[in-house]
Protein backbone atom coordinates (compact mmCIF):
# COMPACT_ATOMS: atom_id res chain seq x y z
CA UNK A 1 0.00 0.00 0.00
CA UNK A 2 2.48 2.02 1.03
CA UNK A 3 3.78 2.51 -3.26
CA UNK A 4 0.39 2.94 -3.92
CA UNK A 5 -0.17 6.29 -1.71
CA UNK A 6 3.17 7.20 -2.59
CA UNK A 7 2.98 6.94 -6.53
CA UNK A 8 -0.69 8.19 -6.58
CA UNK A 9 0.12 11.39 -4.35
CA UNK A 10 2.91 12.08 -7.29
CA UNK A 11 1.25 11.09 -10.07
CA UNK A 12 0.04 14.67 -10.87
CA UNK A 13 3.55 16.19 -10.07
CA UNK A 14 5.21 13.57 -12.74
CA UNK A 15 2.50 14.77 -15.00
CA UNK A 16 3.43 18.44 -14.74
CA UNK A 17 6.83 18.30 -14.49
CA UNK A 18 8.06 15.43 -16.27
CA UNK A 19 6.01 15.75 -19.62
CA UNK A 20 4.68 11.66 -19.42
CA UNK A 21 8.72 11.24 -19.20
CA UNK A 22 8.99 9.98 -15.35
CA UNK A 23 12.34 9.57 -14.20
CA UNK A 24 14.29 6.38 -14.14
CA UNK A 25 14.29 4.22 -10.75
CA UNK A 26 16.59 1.62 -9.99
CA UNK A 27 15.67 -1.71 -8.20
CA UNK A 28 17.10 -0.29 -4.51
CA UNK A 29 15.03 2.57 -4.36
CA UNK A 30 12.46 3.14 -1.70
CA UNK A 31 9.40 1.46 -4.25
CA UNK A 32 8.20 -1.79 -2.77
CA UNK A 33 5.93 -2.62 -5.72
CA UNK A 34 8.05 -2.54 -8.61
CA UNK A 35 6.58 -0.50 -11.76
CA UNK A 36 6.08 -3.39 -13.94
CA UNK A 37 4.23 -2.72 -17.67
CA UNK A 38 0.84 -3.57 -15.63
CA UNK A 39 0.80 -1.81 -12.66
CA UNK A 40 -2.81 -0.43 -12.67
CA UNK A 41 -1.58 2.87 -11.31
CA UNK A 42 0.97 3.75 -14.37
CA UNK A 43 -0.07 6.43 -16.33
CA UNK A 44 -3.02 7.39 -14.33
CA UNK A 45 -4.76 10.95 -15.32
CA UNK A 46 -3.94 13.55 -12.18
CA UNK A 47 -6.26 13.08 -9.33
CA UNK A 48 -9.39 15.72 -8.48
CA UNK A 49 -6.92 16.98 -5.96
CA UNK A 50 -4.91 18.48 -8.43
CA UNK A 51 -5.92 22.05 -9.38
CA UNK A 52 -5.91 21.50 -13.38
CA UNK A 53 -8.63 18.24 -12.54
CA UNK A 54 -10.72 20.64 -10.14
CA UNK A 55 -12.21 22.65 -13.26
CA UNK A 56 -13.26 19.19 -14.83
CA UNK A 57 -15.34 18.43 -11.30
CA UNK A 58 -18.90 19.97 -11.23
CA UNK A 59 -18.89 20.09 -7.58
CA UNK A 60 -15.45 22.03 -7.19
CA UNK A 61 -17.10 24.84 -9.93
CA UNK A 62 -20.53 25.06 -7.50
CA UNK A 63 -18.63 25.47 -4.38
CA UNK A 64 -16.41 28.09 -6.04
CA UNK A 65 -19.82 29.68 -7.26
CA UNK A 66 -21.44 29.44 -3.97
CA UNK A 67 -18.33 30.99 -2.12
CA UNK A 68 -18.00 33.79 -4.66
CA UNK A 69 -21.70 34.88 -4.50
CA UNK A 70 -20.98 34.53 -0.48
CA UNK A 71 -18.53 37.19 -0.49
CA UNK A 72 -20.18 39.13 -2.78
CA UNK A 73 -23.26 39.31 -0.61
CA UNK A 74 -21.31 39.38 2.47
CA UNK A 75 -19.32 42.40 1.09
CA UNK A 76 -22.77 44.25 -0.65
CA UNK A 77 -24.65 44.32 2.74
CA UNK A 78 -22.56 44.78 5.94
CA UNK A 79 -18.53 43.95 5.08
CA UNK A 80 -18.37 47.29 3.00
CA UNK A 81 -18.60 49.30 6.34
CA UNK A 82 -15.96 47.65 7.43
CA UNK A 83 -12.68 50.09 8.47
CA UNK A 84 -10.27 47.46 6.17
CA UNK A 85 -12.23 49.52 2.89
CA UNK A 86 -10.68 52.71 3.02
CA UNK A 87 -11.80 56.10 3.31
CA UNK A 88 -15.85 56.51 4.50
CA UNK A 89 -17.35 58.48 2.40
CA UNK A 90 -21.06 59.72 4.14
CA UNK A 91 -23.52 61.85 2.33
CA UNK A 92 -24.93 64.94 4.81
CA UNK A 93 -27.82 67.54 4.91
CA UNK A 94 -26.73 71.09 4.60
CA UNK A 95 -24.38 72.59 7.95
CA UNK A 96 -24.30 68.62 9.38
CA UNK A 97 -22.98 68.55 13.13
CA UNK A 98 -19.80 66.27 13.70
CA UNK A 99 -19.74 65.01 16.94
CA UNK A 100 -16.38 62.47 18.05
CA UNK A 101 -15.72 61.09 21.46
CA UNK A 102 -11.96 60.20 22.00
CA UNK A 103 -10.44 58.34 24.80
CA UNK A 104 -7.52 57.49 23.60
CA UNK A 105 -4.88 58.34 25.94
CA UNK A 106 -0.88 58.99 25.42
CA UNK A 107 1.65 60.87 27.06
CA UNK A 108 3.46 61.43 24.24
CA UNK A 109 3.84 61.03 20.53
CA UNK A 110 -0.11 61.52 21.09
CA UNK A 111 -2.71 60.95 17.60
CA UNK A 112 -4.51 63.82 15.82
CA UNK A 113 -7.69 64.33 15.29
CA UNK A 114 -7.52 66.56 11.50
CA UNK A 115 -10.87 68.33 10.93
CA UNK A 116 -10.86 70.53 7.24
CA UNK A 117 -13.26 71.87 4.90
CA UNK A 118 -13.94 70.12 1.73
CA UNK A 119 -15.49 71.02 -1.75
CA UNK A 120 -18.38 69.12 -1.47
CA UNK A 121 -21.43 70.08 0.84
CA UNK A 122 -22.84 67.49 1.34
CA UNK A 123 -20.25 65.07 1.82
CA UNK A 124 -18.26 64.12 4.95
CA UNK A 125 -15.05 61.86 4.35
CA UNK A 126 -13.18 59.88 6.86
CA UNK A 127 -10.19 58.12 7.42
CA UNK A 128 -7.64 57.02 9.50
CA UNK A 129 -4.04 57.08 8.70
CA UNK A 130 -1.11 54.70 10.42
CA UNK A 131 -3.28 52.52 12.60
CA UNK A 132 -1.12 51.71 15.53
CA UNK A 133 1.90 54.40 14.59
CA UNK A 134 2.55 52.18 11.42
CA UNK A 135 2.86 53.96 8.31
CA UNK A 136 1.29 51.68 5.84
CA UNK A 137 0.75 53.16 2.23
CA UNK A 138 -2.42 52.72 2.49
CA UNK A 139 -5.21 54.10 4.72
CA UNK A 140 -8.24 53.14 6.70
CA UNK A 141 -12.37 54.21 6.91
CA UNK A 142 -14.22 54.33 10.28
CA UNK A 143 -16.14 51.49 11.37
CA UNK A 144 -19.29 52.72 12.74
CA UNK A 145 -20.87 56.07 12.75
CA UNK A 146 -24.87 57.46 13.81
CA UNK A 147 -26.38 59.83 12.28
CA UNK A 148 -30.55 61.05 12.93
CA UNK A 149 -33.34 61.36 10.32
CA UNK A 150 -32.10 63.42 8.32
CA UNK A 151 -28.49 63.14 8.22
CA UNK A 152 -27.74 66.36 10.10
CA UNK A 153 -25.76 64.81 12.47
CA UNK A 154 -23.02 62.58 12.18
CA UNK A 155 -21.71 60.95 15.59
CA UNK A 156 -18.93 58.69 15.30
CA UNK A 157 -19.12 55.20 17.45
CA UNK A 158 -16.56 53.79 19.21
CA UNK A 159 -13.29 55.51 19.11
CA UNK A 160 -12.17 56.76 15.26
CA UNK A 161 -8.85 57.49 17.11
CA UNK A 162 -7.15 54.16 16.50
CA UNK A 163 -4.40 55.39 14.22
CA UNK A 164 -1.81 57.72 13.84
CA UNK A 165 -4.16 60.55 12.55
CA UNK A 166 -7.84 60.29 12.20
CA UNK A 167 -8.72 62.71 8.84
CA UNK A 168 -12.26 64.28 8.47
CA UNK A 169 -12.93 66.29 5.35
CA UNK A 170 -16.07 67.73 6.27
CA UNK A 171 -18.56 70.61 4.57
CA UNK A 172 -17.31 74.08 4.98
CA UNK A 173 -20.29 74.70 6.98
CA UNK A 174 -19.95 72.43 9.68
CA UNK A 175 -20.85 72.27 13.48
CA UNK A 176 -18.01 70.63 15.55
CA UNK A 177 -18.37 68.75 18.98
CA UNK A 178 -15.08 66.95 19.50
CA UNK A 179 -14.50 65.03 22.92
CA UNK A 180 -10.68 64.19 23.18
CA UNK A 181 -8.43 62.70 26.30
CA UNK A 182 -4.89 62.77 24.31
CA UNK A 183 -5.70 64.02 20.89
CA UNK A 184 -4.47 66.72 19.52
CA UNK A 185 -7.60 68.77 17.90
CA UNK A 186 -7.17 70.55 14.94
CA UNK A 187 -9.48 72.32 12.23
CA UNK A 188 -8.78 74.31 9.39
CA UNK A 189 -11.14 76.27 6.99
CA UNK A 190 -14.34 75.95 8.39
CA UNK A 191 -17.22 77.54 9.36
CA UNK A 192 -19.40 77.42 12.32
CA UNK A 193 -20.33 76.19 15.65
CA UNK A 194 -17.30 74.70 17.51
CA UNK A 195 -17.45 72.99 21.02
CA UNK A 196 -13.58 71.18 21.35
CA UNK A 197 -12.58 70.05 24.96
CA UNK A 198 -9.39 68.14 25.12
CA UNK A 199 -7.29 66.55 28.28
CA UNK A 200 -3.80 67.02 27.34
CA UNK A 201 -4.05 67.28 23.58
CA UNK A 202 -3.52 70.62 21.64
CA UNK A 203 -6.92 72.36 20.05
CA UNK A 204 -5.57 74.13 17.08
CA UNK A 205 -8.02 75.99 14.78
CA UNK A 206 -6.65 77.81 11.72
CA UNK A 207 -8.66 79.69 9.03
CA UNK A 208 -11.71 79.04 10.94
CA UNK A 209 -15.13 81.43 11.00
CA UNK A 210 -16.52 80.20 14.61
CA UNK A 211 -19.78 81.28 14.49
CA UNK A 212 -22.42 80.97 17.72
CA UNK A 213 -21.67 79.91 20.84
CA UNK A 214 -18.55 77.88 21.12
CA UNK A 215 -15.72 76.65 23.57
CA UNK A 216 -12.08 75.76 23.24
CA UNK A 217 -11.58 74.12 26.66
CA UNK A 218 -7.99 72.18 27.78
CA UNK A 219 -6.65 70.83 30.96
CA UNK A 220 -2.30 70.68 29.47
CA UNK A 221 -2.38 71.08 26.34
CA UNK A 222 -2.01 74.49 24.34
CA UNK A 223 -4.81 76.33 22.58
CA UNK A 224 -3.73 77.91 19.26
CA UNK A 225 -6.22 80.07 16.96
CA UNK A 226 -4.73 81.91 14.02
CA UNK A 227 -6.14 83.82 10.76
CA UNK A 228 -9.57 83.30 11.94
CA UNK A 229 -12.62 85.00 13.10
CA UNK A 230 -14.85 84.57 16.37
CA UNK A 231 -18.85 85.48 16.22
CA UNK A 232 -21.11 85.04 19.01
CA UNK A 233 -20.19 83.75 22.52
CA UNK A 234 -17.15 81.98 22.65
CA UNK A 235 -14.65 80.73 25.31
CA UNK A 236 -11.06 79.29 25.01
CA UNK A 237 -10.40 78.33 28.59
CA UNK A 238 -6.96 76.51 30.00
CA UNK A 239 -5.51 74.97 33.10
CA UNK A 240 -2.30 74.09 32.80
CA UNK A 241 -1.58 74.93 28.82
CA UNK A 242 -1.13 78.17 27.17
CA UNK A 243 -3.53 80.03 25.10
CA UNK A 244 -2.57 81.85 21.65
CA UNK A 245 -5.28 83.82 19.75
CA UNK A 246 -4.19 85.78 16.74
CA UNK A 247 -7.13 86.25 15.52
CA UNK A 248 -10.64 88.52 14.67
CA UNK A 249 -13.38 89.09 16.90
CA UNK A 250 -16.74 90.57 15.87
CA UNK A 251 -18.38 93.90 16.74
CA UNK A 252 -20.46 92.35 19.16
CA UNK A 253 -20.70 88.89 21.36
CA UNK A 254 -18.83 88.20 24.39
CA UNK A 255 -15.21 86.31 23.89
CA UNK A 256 -13.67 84.48 27.03
CA UNK A 257 -10.10 84.16 27.56
CA UNK A 258 -9.36 82.22 30.90
CA UNK A 259 -6.19 80.13 32.17
CA UNK A 260 -5.23 79.07 35.53
CA UNK A 261 -1.57 78.20 35.41
CA UNK A 262 -0.65 78.89 31.70
CA UNK A 263 -0.17 82.08 29.89
CA UNK A 264 -2.65 84.32 28.14
CA UNK A 265 -1.73 85.67 24.37
CA UNK A 266 -4.17 87.48 22.85
CA UNK A 267 -3.65 89.47 19.22
CA UNK A 268 -6.84 91.53 18.00
CA UNK A 269 -6.66 93.47 14.76
CA UNK A 270 -6.26 96.99 14.75
CA UNK A 271 -9.63 97.79 12.94
CA UNK A 272 -11.17 95.53 16.48
CA UNK A 273 -13.44 97.31 18.60
CA UNK A 274 -13.92 96.24 22.15
CA UNK A 275 -14.54 96.44 25.58
CA UNK A 276 -11.62 94.47 27.53
CA UNK A 277 -11.83 93.39 31.13
CA UNK A 278 -8.67 91.51 32.23
CA UNK A 279 -7.85 90.15 35.22
CA UNK A 280 -4.21 88.42 36.47
CA UNK A 281 -4.45 87.00 40.35
CA UNK A 282 -1.26 86.37 40.37
CA UNK A 283 -0.09 87.30 37.17
CA UNK A 284 0.71 90.11 35.04
CA UNK A 285 -0.71 92.07 32.10
CA UNK A 286 0.47 93.53 29.31
CA UNK A 287 -0.42 95.71 26.60
CA UNK A 288 0.77 97.90 23.37
CA UNK A 289 -2.68 99.09 23.13
CA UNK A 290 -2.27 103.23 24.49
CA UNK A 291 -5.44 103.34 26.02
CA UNK A 292 -5.42 100.46 28.58
CA UNK A 293 -4.05 101.08 31.67
CA UNK A 294 -3.28 98.28 33.93
CA UNK A 295 -3.46 99.12 37.72
CA UNK A 296 -3.48 95.84 40.06
CA UNK A 297 -2.97 93.71 38.02
CA UNK A 298 -5.81 94.49 36.10
CA UNK A 299 -7.39 96.47 33.13
CA UNK A 300 -10.83 98.01 32.00
CA UNK A 301 -10.81 99.96 28.84
CA UNK A 302 -12.91 100.19 25.78
CA UNK A 303 -11.18 100.35 21.91
CA UNK A 304 -12.60 101.85 19.47
CA UNK A 305 -15.97 102.96 18.68
CA UNK A 306 -19.75 101.44 18.95
CA UNK A 307 -20.36 99.00 18.86
CA UNK A 308 -18.28 96.91 20.77
CA UNK A 309 -17.77 93.34 21.53
CA UNK A 310 -16.76 92.28 25.51
CA UNK A 311 -13.02 90.43 25.66
CA UNK A 312 -12.62 89.20 29.43
CA UNK A 313 -8.66 88.08 29.97
CA UNK A 314 -8.55 85.79 33.38
CA UNK A 315 -5.60 84.19 34.77
CA UNK A 316 -5.04 83.09 37.75
CA UNK A 317 -0.97 82.63 37.64
CA UNK A 318 -0.28 83.25 34.48
CA UNK A 319 0.67 86.02 32.49
CA UNK A 320 -1.68 88.04 30.03
CA UNK A 321 -0.57 89.78 26.97
CA UNK A 322 -2.86 91.70 24.36
CA UNK A 323 -1.56 93.12 21.62
CA UNK A 324 -2.23 95.18 18.94
CA UNK A 325 -2.01 93.37 15.55
CA UNK A 326 -0.65 95.07 12.51
CA UNK B 1 16.61 -1.59 -14.19
CA UNK B 2 14.45 0.36 -17.32
CA UNK B 3 10.71 -0.09 -17.27
CA UNK B 4 8.00 0.46 -19.93
CA UNK B 5 5.88 3.59 -18.93
CA UNK B 6 3.92 3.60 -22.06
CA UNK B 7 1.33 0.95 -21.00
CA UNK B 8 -2.43 1.38 -20.71
CA UNK B 9 -4.06 2.14 -17.63
CA UNK B 10 -5.57 -1.65 -16.53
CA UNK B 11 -8.03 -0.60 -14.72
CA UNK B 12 -11.25 2.11 -14.82
CA UNK B 13 -11.34 5.10 -12.83
CA UNK B 14 -13.97 5.36 -10.66
CA UNK B 15 -16.14 9.13 -10.49
CA UNK B 16 -17.16 10.32 -7.17
CA UNK B 17 -20.88 10.87 -7.03
CA UNK B 18 -21.13 14.53 -6.29
CA UNK B 19 -24.63 14.73 -4.75
CA UNK B 20 -23.58 14.16 -1.19
CA UNK B 21 -20.94 17.13 -1.01
CA UNK B 22 -23.80 19.24 -3.05
CA UNK B 23 -26.24 18.55 -0.32
CA UNK B 24 -24.05 19.21 2.29
CA UNK B 25 -23.21 22.90 0.47
CA UNK B 26 -26.77 23.65 0.49
CA UNK B 27 -27.38 22.89 3.87
CA UNK B 28 -24.85 25.15 4.62
CA UNK B 29 -25.85 27.77 2.60
CA UNK B 30 -29.63 27.37 3.92
CA UNK B 31 -27.98 27.71 7.20
CA UNK B 32 -26.13 31.18 6.85
CA UNK B 33 -29.24 32.44 4.92
CA UNK B 34 -31.53 31.67 8.10
CA UNK B 35 -29.01 33.25 10.29
CA UNK B 36 -29.04 36.30 8.02
CA UNK B 37 -32.38 36.77 7.52
CA UNK B 38 -33.03 36.45 11.34
CA UNK B 39 -30.17 39.05 11.45
CA UNK B 40 -31.71 41.26 9.14
CA UNK B 41 -35.06 40.62 10.77
CA UNK B 42 -34.28 41.78 14.36
CA UNK B 43 -35.27 41.10 17.44
CA UNK B 44 -38.36 42.44 17.88
CA UNK B 45 -39.84 43.01 21.50
CA UNK B 46 -43.69 44.17 21.84
CA UNK B 47 -44.37 46.54 24.72
CA UNK B 48 -47.13 48.77 25.98
CA UNK B 49 -47.74 52.72 25.88
CA UNK B 50 -45.57 54.08 29.09
CA UNK B 51 -43.32 51.21 28.98
CA UNK B 52 -39.60 52.05 30.32
CA UNK B 53 -36.86 50.21 28.81
CA UNK B 54 -34.67 49.18 31.13
CA UNK B 55 -30.62 48.61 30.19
CA UNK B 56 -28.25 47.70 33.35
CA UNK B 57 -24.91 47.92 33.68
CA UNK B 58 -23.73 47.29 29.89
CA UNK B 59 -20.45 48.35 29.57
CA UNK B 60 -20.23 48.97 26.03
CA UNK B 61 -22.44 51.18 24.30
CA UNK B 62 -26.35 50.99 23.86
CA UNK B 63 -27.47 53.48 20.31
CA UNK B 64 -31.00 54.15 20.05
CA UNK B 65 -33.22 55.43 16.45
CA UNK B 66 -36.98 56.05 16.30
CA UNK B 67 -39.15 53.27 14.56
CA UNK B 68 -42.45 54.13 12.93
CA UNK B 69 -43.54 51.78 15.59
CA UNK B 70 -46.02 52.65 18.32
CA UNK B 71 -45.32 49.27 20.64
CA UNK B 72 -42.13 47.49 19.01
CA UNK B 73 -38.93 47.64 19.74
CA UNK B 74 -36.27 46.01 17.65
CA UNK B 75 -32.44 45.13 18.34
CA UNK B 76 -31.13 45.00 15.30
CA UNK B 77 -27.06 43.41 14.29
CA UNK B 78 -25.73 40.11 14.57
CA UNK B 79 -25.00 40.05 18.16
CA UNK B 80 -28.56 41.20 19.26
CA UNK B 81 -30.68 39.03 17.12
CA UNK B 82 -30.51 36.51 20.37
CA UNK B 83 -30.47 39.16 23.45
CA UNK B 84 -33.18 37.79 25.96
CA UNK B 85 -36.20 40.40 27.62
CA UNK B 86 -38.26 40.51 30.14
CA UNK B 87 -40.97 42.28 31.57
CA UNK B 88 -40.63 43.25 34.91
CA UNK B 89 -42.90 41.50 37.25
CA UNK B 90 -44.40 45.09 39.40
CA UNK B 91 -44.10 47.74 36.75
CA UNK B 92 -44.08 49.00 33.54
CA UNK B 93 -40.68 47.71 32.50
CA UNK B 94 -39.20 46.07 30.14
CA UNK B 95 -35.60 44.75 31.06
CA UNK B 96 -33.68 44.03 27.61
CA UNK B 97 -30.34 41.63 29.19
CA UNK B 98 -27.98 42.90 26.75
CA UNK B 99 -25.57 45.21 25.63
CA UNK B 100 -23.97 46.81 22.56
CA UNK B 101 -27.25 47.26 21.04
CA UNK B 102 -28.54 48.69 18.22
CA UNK B 103 -32.25 49.61 18.44
CA UNK B 104 -35.24 51.12 17.26
CA UNK B 105 -38.53 52.12 19.84
CA UNK B 106 -41.44 53.83 19.18
CA UNK B 107 -41.12 57.41 18.81
CA UNK B 108 -42.24 58.09 22.52
CA UNK B 109 -40.70 55.42 25.16
CA UNK B 110 -38.98 56.10 28.34
CA UNK B 111 -35.62 54.74 29.24
CA UNK B 112 -33.51 53.59 31.87
CA UNK B 113 -30.13 53.19 30.86
CA UNK B 114 -26.76 52.54 32.24
CA UNK B 115 -23.96 51.86 29.58
CA UNK B 116 -20.53 53.32 29.29
CA UNK B 117 -21.82 54.82 25.99
CA UNK B 118 -25.38 56.19 25.04
CA UNK B 119 -26.36 57.54 21.78
CA UNK B 120 -29.93 58.24 21.57
CA UNK B 121 -31.85 60.06 18.50
CA UNK B 122 -35.09 61.44 18.08
CA UNK B 123 -37.14 59.75 21.05
CA UNK B 124 -39.26 61.72 23.42
CA UNK B 125 -39.46 60.08 26.95
CA UNK B 126 -38.80 60.65 30.36
CA UNK B 127 -34.68 59.66 30.23
CA UNK B 128 -32.45 57.80 33.05
CA UNK B 129 -29.33 57.99 31.48
CA UNK B 130 -25.85 56.89 33.48
CA UNK B 131 -22.66 56.60 31.86
CA UNK B 132 -19.15 56.28 33.20
CA UNK B 133 -16.21 57.01 30.90
CA UNK B 134 -17.96 57.28 27.50
CA UNK B 135 -20.13 60.16 26.32
CA UNK B 136 -23.86 60.31 26.46
CA UNK B 137 -25.40 61.85 22.90
CA UNK B 138 -29.13 62.72 22.78
CA UNK B 139 -30.21 64.44 18.86
CA UNK B 140 -33.75 65.84 18.27
CA UNK B 141 -34.64 64.16 21.78
CA UNK B 142 -37.26 65.60 24.56
CA UNK B 143 -36.66 65.29 28.20
CA UNK B 144 -40.47 64.26 29.85
CA UNK B 145 -41.16 63.78 33.63
CA UNK B 146 -38.23 63.78 36.18
CA UNK B 147 -35.32 62.90 33.62
CA UNK B 148 -31.72 62.59 34.25
CA UNK B 149 -28.32 62.31 32.23
CA UNK B 150 -25.51 61.38 34.67
CA UNK B 151 -22.08 61.56 33.31
CA UNK B 152 -18.41 60.89 35.24
CA UNK B 153 -15.93 62.04 33.28
CA UNK B 154 -17.30 62.20 29.99
CA UNK B 155 -19.31 64.62 27.79
CA UNK B 156 -23.39 64.95 27.50
CA UNK B 157 -24.14 66.31 24.05
CA UNK B 158 -28.05 67.56 24.16
CA UNK B 159 -29.88 68.66 21.62
CA UNK B 160 -33.67 68.89 21.99
CA UNK B 161 -36.17 69.92 24.26
CA UNK B 162 -37.51 70.44 27.38
CA UNK B 163 -41.17 69.29 27.89
CA UNK B 164 -42.90 72.03 29.50
CA UNK B 165 -43.72 70.27 33.05
CA UNK B 166 -39.99 68.30 32.77
CA UNK B 167 -37.41 68.44 35.30
CA UNK B 168 -34.41 67.39 33.85
CA UNK B 169 -30.90 66.85 35.61
CA UNK B 170 -27.63 67.00 33.83
CA UNK B 171 -25.29 65.88 36.06
CA UNK B 172 -21.07 66.21 35.41
CA UNK B 173 -18.35 65.14 36.75
CA UNK B 174 -15.33 66.97 34.64
CA UNK B 175 -16.78 66.42 31.61
CA UNK B 176 -18.36 69.25 29.56
CA UNK B 177 -21.82 69.36 29.31
CA UNK B 178 -23.20 70.81 25.65
CA UNK B 179 -27.02 71.72 25.39
CA UNK B 180 -28.74 73.45 22.37
CA UNK B 181 -32.41 74.29 23.12
CA UNK B 182 -34.77 75.60 20.31
CA UNK B 183 -35.46 79.09 19.98
CA UNK B 184 -37.09 81.04 23.07
CA UNK B 185 -37.03 77.91 25.14
CA UNK B 186 -38.34 78.89 28.60
CA UNK B 187 -36.86 77.25 31.33
CA UNK B 188 -35.58 77.62 34.65
CA UNK B 189 -32.20 77.19 35.28
CA UNK B 190 -30.46 76.11 38.47
CA UNK B 191 -27.08 75.81 38.90
CA UNK B 192 -24.64 74.01 41.50
CA UNK B 193 -21.21 72.44 42.07
CA UNK B 194 -18.34 73.61 40.85
CA UNK B 195 -18.30 75.87 37.77
CA UNK B 196 -16.12 75.97 34.72
CA UNK B 197 -16.65 77.95 31.99
CA UNK B 198 -20.23 78.58 31.10
CA UNK B 199 -20.77 79.91 27.84
CA UNK B 200 -23.78 81.01 26.66
CA UNK B 201 -26.21 83.14 24.10
CA UNK B 202 -29.16 83.50 26.69
CA UNK B 203 -28.26 86.87 28.42
CA UNK B 204 -29.96 86.73 31.54
CA UNK B 205 -27.98 83.37 31.97
CA UNK B 206 -24.51 85.28 30.56
CA UNK B 207 -25.38 87.70 33.34
CA UNK B 208 -25.91 85.12 36.47
CA UNK B 209 -23.30 83.35 35.91
CA UNK B 210 -20.53 85.91 34.93
CA UNK B 211 -21.82 87.40 38.43
CA UNK B 212 -18.23 86.66 40.47
CA UNK B 213 -20.82 86.45 43.89
CA UNK B 214 -23.00 84.43 42.50
CA UNK B 215 -22.38 80.39 42.69
CA UNK B 216 -25.27 79.10 42.55
CA UNK B 217 -27.02 80.82 39.29
CA UNK B 218 -31.14 80.32 39.71
CA UNK B 219 -32.33 81.95 36.89
CA UNK B 220 -35.97 82.31 34.91
CA UNK B 221 -35.49 82.23 31.09
CA UNK B 222 -38.67 83.28 29.19
CA UNK B 223 -42.59 82.78 30.17
CA UNK B 224 -44.23 79.89 32.19
CA UNK B 225 -44.86 77.29 31.92
CA UNK B 226 -41.17 76.51 32.29
CA UNK B 227 -39.81 73.28 32.76
CA UNK B 228 -37.06 72.90 35.22
CA UNK B 229 -33.25 72.53 33.95
CA UNK B 230 -30.59 71.90 36.96
CA UNK B 231 -26.76 71.18 36.18
CA UNK B 232 -24.72 69.54 39.24
CA UNK B 233 -21.45 70.52 37.86
CA UNK B 234 -17.93 69.31 39.34
CA UNK B 235 -15.86 71.92 37.24
CA UNK B 236 -17.44 70.88 33.59
CA UNK B 237 -16.98 73.57 31.02
CA UNK B 238 -21.01 74.22 29.93
CA UNK B 239 -22.47 75.32 26.55
CA UNK B 240 -25.90 76.33 26.85
CA UNK B 241 -27.38 77.28 23.73
CA UNK B 242 -30.45 78.54 22.07
CA UNK B 243 -31.11 78.46 18.83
Amino acid sequence: MGARNSFAASNCFNVLFYMGQPPQYNSSNSFEVPLVPGNPYLNRRPRRGCFPGCFRNLGCLITLAILLVLAIGSYTTFAHSWPIFGPTTITVSTHPTLVINSNVYAEVDQPTIRIHAGKDANKMTFQVMSPGNVDLPWSFGVGEWQQNSDSSVIVLGSDPVWGRTFDATVPVDTDVKIYSDSANISLTGLTGQVDLVSNNGSITLTSCHVQGTSLLNDNSGTIMVTRSTLNGEAALSNNNGTITFNSAIGSTGSYVFENNQGSIDVTLPQSATFHVDAKAVNGSISTNYPGVQVQNNEAHANVGTNPRAVVTLNSDNGTITLHKGA
Amino acid sequence: MMYNYNVAPQTRRRRRNPLPGIIVLLLLVGGVAFFAHKVQAGNVITIDAGTTLYIADCAGYVRIHPNTSSNQVELQGLGDAFVSSQRAQDSDTMIINGCNLDMTVPASVNLNITADDIEVFGVSGQMNLSANGGPIILEQDTLKGQSKLDNNGSPIFFQGSLDSAASATFSANGGNVDISLPTNAAFHLKVSGILDTVTTNIPAVASAVADPNNDAPDVTVGSSPRPTLTLELNDSPVILHEG
